[in-house]
C-alpha cells in the first residue's frame, strides 16, 4: 500500500484511495477504556476532552515513573505504558506534574516478563476505599466505622482529566492491540524517545456526562448502573401471609474494578457467587423436599451491589413497600415499571435468618503457634448480637462437624467467630446490611474468609485468577457450612434435636467440588463451557463468548450474561419436582413443536415450574418516571450512573519532531519566496527584451 | 501541531506553482484559458491511463508497468495539445499584447506545461496533502527520519516545473521537427518518473536523495535546453 502511494507520484497516476492511506498511517486497536461514572456530588473515572496524543514512552518500574517525570530534553507529550500495578494514585500525581502526560496504559497481563502474572507484587493494594460502599451501608451514621480494607488506595474514586487505557493478552483480539503498543513501545524505547520518528497513541475518549449524576439525568448523558438480581425459593406457594419463617441465602454477583471490560472479581463477588449456586445445587439433593420444610428457603443473589448495595437496596426496598401500580399490565406493572410482581410474596416480617457468603475463595494461612488450622470467620451484627448470637452458635457448630481435612487439616473447626478475638467489629460490608436496615431484628450471619482485612484484591483489576486446588476447596467448604446451617434453619432444628431422618437427609447435603470448579471455570474464564452450555446453548453463537466481565452494566442497555445464567441455573435447583409425570423437554431444541406451559419456563430444554425471578438493581436513589426517563428521588441514596460515551478507539501512528515540522514549514515557505522573487524579476527581464524587440 | 507540515508541505509543492501563476499566468487571460485546456488535456490522459490500470487487474501494483502507458498517454495527448494550439495560434496572437512577437509560441508552451503540472500536482497530491493533517504521518520508506509528505511534495514540485521545460521542449521540437527534443522529453519523463520509484525502495538507503537530486539534474538540463533554445530564438529575430 505504501508503493500504492507512491506510485500516486511516480506515474502522475491519482490511484491512491483514501482509505489506502488511512490504514498506511493508521493502526486503529481494540481497547480496554476507563470510563466516566458520576454520583450525587461529582464524577469519578476517566474523561479527555480532546482526542489525547501521545508518545509511547515505556516504564516498567517505580524508578522508571521518577526518572520520566524528571526527565528533562523530552519535547513532546507521552503515553506512559506501566504495569498495572504501578498505577496509584502518587504515580499519576507525579506524572500530572511533570505536564509530559497525554494519557496512561496500564498493563495488567502481558507476555513481557514485566507484566507477566510472575512478575505482580505480592501485596497488592486495593483501589477502593478504606470501607468500600461503607456510606450506604448499616453504620453509615457512624463517623468511627470499622475500616474493613485499610490499605485501600481509593483510587478508583480519583477523578482523571486523561485517559487510561488497560491492555490484557485474555483474547486473541485483545493479544494484538497489546502486541501492536508493545512493539511500538520497544521501538520508542530502541529510538531513545529522541530519534524521530517515533511511535504515538491517540485516544478519543469523550465522556458525556458532567457535574453530577443528577445533572447528565435530565440532560440524557448518562444511564444508572444497574442490572438484574435473581431470588429464587423452592417453595413455589409462597405468599406474603403464610407466615412461614424465610431463611435467606445471600450473594452479590458483580464487581468493580477501574477497567470495566476487565472486571472480574474473583475473590470479590465471583467466589460468594458461587457459593450460593453450590448451595442450592446441594440444598435441591436434599431426601427431604425443601418445600415441604417448616420454614421457605429464598436465595438472593444481588447485582450492583459494588455500587452502593444497589441490588440488595431495591430489593427490599421493594418488598418491604407496597407497590402501588398505576399501569397493570398483566403480571407486570407499566408504571411504575416492575416486569413481575411476584416479590411482594415475600414478606420482609417474615425473614427469620439470613445468611451471606462474602469473599470465601481463599482460606488464609495457619494461625503460627496456635495449633488451628485456617477457619473461614462468621460475622454479625454487635447492635443485634443477641438476635444473631443462636445463628451464629449454630454455624459454628455446623463448621466443627463437615470437618473439611483438605482445606483445614489439624484444624478443630472451620469457621470461627470473627468476634471470638473479642473485638466487635460489626458486619463487613454486605448485601445482608440492607436487610438491617428495613429489618433490624434479623439474625444475620455473614461468612467470610477474613476477620480484619478484606482481600487486597478487592475491586482490583488483578483479582482475576484462581487456585484449582486452594479456591475450590475454600468455596466448597463455605458452601458446606452454609447450606447445612441453612438446611437446619428451615427445618426449624438444631443438631441436638435432629431426628434420625433428620441426620441422614443432613447427610445427604453435600457439596459438589467438581460443580464449584465448573462455576469458576464459566464465571472466569469461558462462557461457553459445558455446564453454561447445557442451559443457554450459547456455543450455537456465531461468536462463542469466553471471558466476560463482571461489571455490572449500564440498566436495560447491555446483556446480563450472568443473570441470566444465575437464573437458569437457580431455576433448575428450586424446580417443583413432580413425580407423577415427568418433565417435557425439547422446548429449546424444537421450540415450534414444544410449547411450555404459561406458568412454566423452558430451562435447559425442559418445561419447568419454578418461583425463580429477576429483580432490577439499581440505585435507590434513582427512579424511574412515567417517560422511561430517570431522575434523581433522592440523593442520598446510591445513584450512581455511567456517562454515555463515543465510540472509543486507541490508533496508533508515527510522529516526527517538532524540530523536523518547522524546517519543513521554513522549506515550504522559502521555495515560495524564491519563486515570488524569481517571477518578479524574469517579468522585468522579458519586459525589457520585448521592448529592445 | 501537524499543522505546521501540513502548511510546510502545501507550500513546497504548490507554493512556486502558484507564485508563477499568479504572477505570469492569471494577469493575461489567454495564457490561463490554455492552462486550464491544457490540464484538461491532461485529465484525459489519465482517465485513459486509469482505465487501463483498471482492466489490467493483474499489474496494477507494477509500477513499472504502469509508469510505461502513462508516461506513454501523456507524451500523446501533449503532441494532441501542440496539434490544437498550432491550429489556434493564429487566432491566440491576433489578441496577444504583442501580436507578432516570436517569444508568443514560448509563453504558450509554458503556461500549457504549467497547466500540466499543477493538474498533475492536484491530482496525485491533494489526499496526501489532507491525511497530513492528521496526527500520523507515513515515513518515506527509503529515508525513515523524513517523512514521505515531504518527500513526495519536493518531488510535486520538481515534477511541476518538468511539466513546464517539457512542454516548452517538445513544442519546439514539433514545430521544427526536431526529434531528437522530442525523444529528450519522452526518455526524461521516465527517467524521471522511475526515479521516483527510489523513493518507495525499502533496499536502497537514502533512495530519495537519489530520486530528488537525480529529477534536479534532469530539470537542470532541461532548463538549459530551453534556455538555448530561447536564445537561439532571440538571436535570429536580433
Amino acid at each position: 500500500m505504501l508503493k500504492r502511494l507512491a506510485i500516486g507520484l511516480a506515474a502522475a497516476c491519482a490511484f491512491v484511495a483514501a482509505q489506502d492511506s488511512y490504514d498506511t498511517i493508521y493502526n486503529d486497536i481494540g481497547s480496554l477504556p476507563c470510563v466516566r461514572l458520576l454520583n450525587a456530588t461529582g464524577t469519578i473515572g476517566c474523561q479527555s476532552m480532546d482526542a489525547a496524543t501521545g508518545v509511547l514512552f515505556r516504564t516498567d518500574t517505580q524508578d522508571d515513573i521518577q526518572q520520566f517525570a524528571s526527565q528533562g530534553g523530552l519535547v513532546s507529550k507521552y503515553t506512559v505504558v506501566m504495569p498495572y500495578w504501578l498505577l496509584t494514585n502518587a504515580n499519576v500525581d507525579l506524572l500530572k506534574s511533570s505536564h509530559k502526560l497525554a494519557a496512561i496504559i496500564a498493563v495488567v497481563n502481558g507476555t513481557d516478563p514485566v507484566y507477566s502474572p510472575s512478575a505482580r507484587p505480592t501485596i497488592n493494594i486495593s483501589p477502593d476505599t478504606t470501607c468500600p460502599n461503607c456510606e450506604f451501608g448499616l453504620y453509615s451514621d457512624n463517623p468511627n466505622q470499622y475500616q474493613w480494607n485499610p490499605t485501600g488506595s481509593g483510587l478508583l474514586y480519583s477523578q482523571f482529566d486523561f485517559p487510561i487505557y488497560a491492555l490484557n493478552t485474555m483474547d486473541v483480539r485483545n493479544t494484538m492491540s497489546y502486541n501492536a503498543v508493545m512493539q511500538a513501545a520497544n521501538t520508542n524505547r530502541f529510538r531513545g524517545y529522541n530519534n524521530f520518528p517515533l511511535k504515538a497513541l491517540q485516544f478519543h475518549a469523550f465522556m458525556w456526562a458532567a457535574q453530577d449524576a443528577g445533572t447528565c439525568l435530565r440532560k440524557g448523558w448518562c444511564t444508572p448502573v444497574g442490572g438484574a438480581s435473581v431470588w429464587a425459593t423452592p417453595s413455589i406457594n409462597i405468599t406474603s401471609t403464610d407466615n412461614k419463617p424465610i431463611v435467606v441465602i445471600s450473594a452479590a454477583m458483580d464487581s468493580r474494578s477501574l477497567f470495566h471490560d476487565l472486571t472480574m472479581g474473583v475473590e470479590s463477588s465471583i467466589s460468594s457467587m458461587v457459593t450460593l449456586l453450590a448451595v442450592a445445587e446441594a440444598l435441591s439433593r436434599s431426601s427431604i423436599p425443601l418445600d415441604t420444610m417448616p420454614n421457605h428457603i429464598l436465595y438472593t443473589l444481588f447485582t450492583a451491589e459494588a455500587w452502593g448495595f444497589s441490588g440488595s437496596q431495591r430489593f427490599v426496598q421493594d418488598i418491604s413497600t407496597t407497590i402501588d401500580c398505576l399501569k397493570p399490565n398483566g403480571a407486570s406493572c407499566t408504571y411504575p415499571f416492575y416486569s413481575d410482581l411476584d416479590f411482594e410474596r415475600i414478606n420482609p416480617a417474615n425473614i427469620h435468618a439470613i445468611i451471606e457468603a462474602g469473599q470465601v475463595g481463599s482460606l488464609g494461612p495457619a494461625t503460627p503457634g496456635t495449633g488451628s488450622g485456617p477457619t473461614l470467620y462468621a460475622h454479625i451484627d454487635n447492635t443485634q448480637a443477641a438476635a444473631s448470637t443462636a445463628l451464629l452458635d449454630q454455624i459454628v457448630q455446623v463448621g466443627s462437624t463437615v470437618g473439611n481435612v483438605t482445606a483445614a487439616p489439624n484444624s478443630t473447626g472451620t469457621i470461627q467467630a470473627a468476634n471470638s478475638d473479642g473485638v466487635q467489629r460489626g458486619l463487613p460490608p454486605s448485601s445482608s446490611m440492607s436487610f438491617l436496615k428495613a429489618q433490624p431484628q434479623i439474625p444475620t450471619v455473614v461468612v467470610t474468609d477474613y476477620q480484619k482485612e478484606m482481600s487486597l484484591l478487592t475491586s482490583s483489576d488483578l483479582d482475576d485468577s484462581w487456585d484449582p486446588v486452594k479456591t475450590v476447596n475454600s468455596i466448597q467448604l463455605a458452601a458446606s457450612i452454609i447450606s447445612k446451617t441453612a438446611w437446619l434453619q428451615a427445618q426449624g432444628v438444631n443438631n441436638a434435636t435432629m431426628t434420625p431422618a433428620q441426620q441422614q437427609a443432613i447427610g445427604s447435603i453435600q457439596i459438589n467440588g467438581q460443580l464449584v470448579s465448573d462455576l469458576l471455570y464459566c464465571l472466569t474464564q469461558n462462557y461457553s463451557c459445558p455446564l453454561v452450555n447445557s442451559y443457554l446453548n450459547v456455543t450455537a453463537s456465531p461468536n462463542p463468548p469466553t471471558r466476560l466481565p463482571h461489571y455490572t452494566g449500564t440498566l436495560y442497555s447491555q446483556s446480563q450474561p450472568f443473570p441470566i445464567f444465575a437464573w437458569s441455573f437457580l431455576a433448575n435447583m428450586t424446580r417443583v419436582q413432580n413425580a407423577t409425570s415427568p418433565p417435557v423437554t425439547g422446548c429449546s431444541s424444537n421450540p415450534l413443536v414444544v410449547q411450555c406451559a404459561s406458568d412454566q419456563y423452558c430451562v435447559g430444554d425442559q418445561c419447568i415450574l419454578t418461583m425463580t425471578r429477576y429483580h432490577d438493581a439499581f440505585g435507590v436513589g434513582i427512579a424511574m418516571a412515567e417517560d422511561n426517563s430517570y431522575y434523581i428521588k433522592d440523593a442520598s441514596k446510591p445513584v450512581w450512573v455511567e456517562a454515555t460515551w463515543d465510540p472509543i478507539g486507541l490508533r496508533l501512528f508515527d510522529v516526527t519532531s517538532p524540530r523536523s515540522q518547522k524546517v519543513e514549514l521554513v522549506v515550504g515557505v522559502l521555495l515560495t519566496a524564491l519563486t515570488i522573487g524569481l517571477v518578479v524579476v524574469s517579468k522585468r527581464v522579458i519586459k525589457k527584451t520585448l521592448k529592445t524587440d | 501541531m501537524t499543522l505546521l507540515t501540513f502548511f510546510g508541505c502545501a507550500l513546497t509543492a504548490y507554493g512556486p506553482s502558484l507564485a508563477i501563476f499568479f504572477g505570469y499566468i492569471a494577469p493575461n487571460a489567454q495564457l490561463v484559458i490554455l492552462m486550464v485546456s491544457s490540464a484538461f488535456f491532461w485529465l484525459i490522459s489519465l482517465l485513459l491511463a486509469s482505465a487501463i490500470w483498471f482492466l489490467a487487474t493483474n499489474s496494477r501494483n507494477t509500477f513499472t508497468s504502469t509508469i510505461i502507458y502513462t508516461v506513454l498517454l501523456q507524451e500523446l495527448f501533449r503532441w494532441c495539445l501542440y496539434l490544437l494550439i498550432n491550429r489556434a495560434e493564429s487566432g491566440l496572437n491576433m489578441v496577444a499584447k504583442h501580436p507578432k512577437s516570436k517569444f508568443n509560441r514560448s509563453g504558450y508552451a509554458f503556461s500549457a506545461g504549467m497547466g500540466f503540472g499543477l493538474m498533475f500536482g492536484i491530482i496525485s497530491y491533494i489526499t496526501q496533502l489532507v491525511e497530513s493533517l492528521g496526527p500520523g504521518v507515513l515515513m518515506c520508506p527509503s529515508c525513515p527520519s523524513i517523512s514521505l509528505y515531504f518527500i513526495s511534495a519536493i518531488t510535486v514540485c520538481i515534477f511541476t516545473f518538468h511539466h513546464c521545460v517539457w512542454m516548452m521542449i517538445s513544442f519546439t521540437g514539433f514545430s521544427n521537427r526536431s526529434y531528437l527534443r522530442i525523444l529528450w522529453v519522452i526518455i526524461t519523463h521516465y527517467g524521471a518518473s522511475y526515479l521516483t520509484i527510489l523513493n518507495s525502495s525499502r533496499t536502497v538507503n537514502l533512495g530519495c536523495a537519489y530520486s530528488i537530486l537525480g529529477n534536479v539534474v534532469l530539470l537542470i538540463a532541461s532548463t538549459i535546453i530551453v534556455v538555448a533554445d530561447v536564445r537561439n530564438l532571440y538571436h535570429k529575430i536580433s
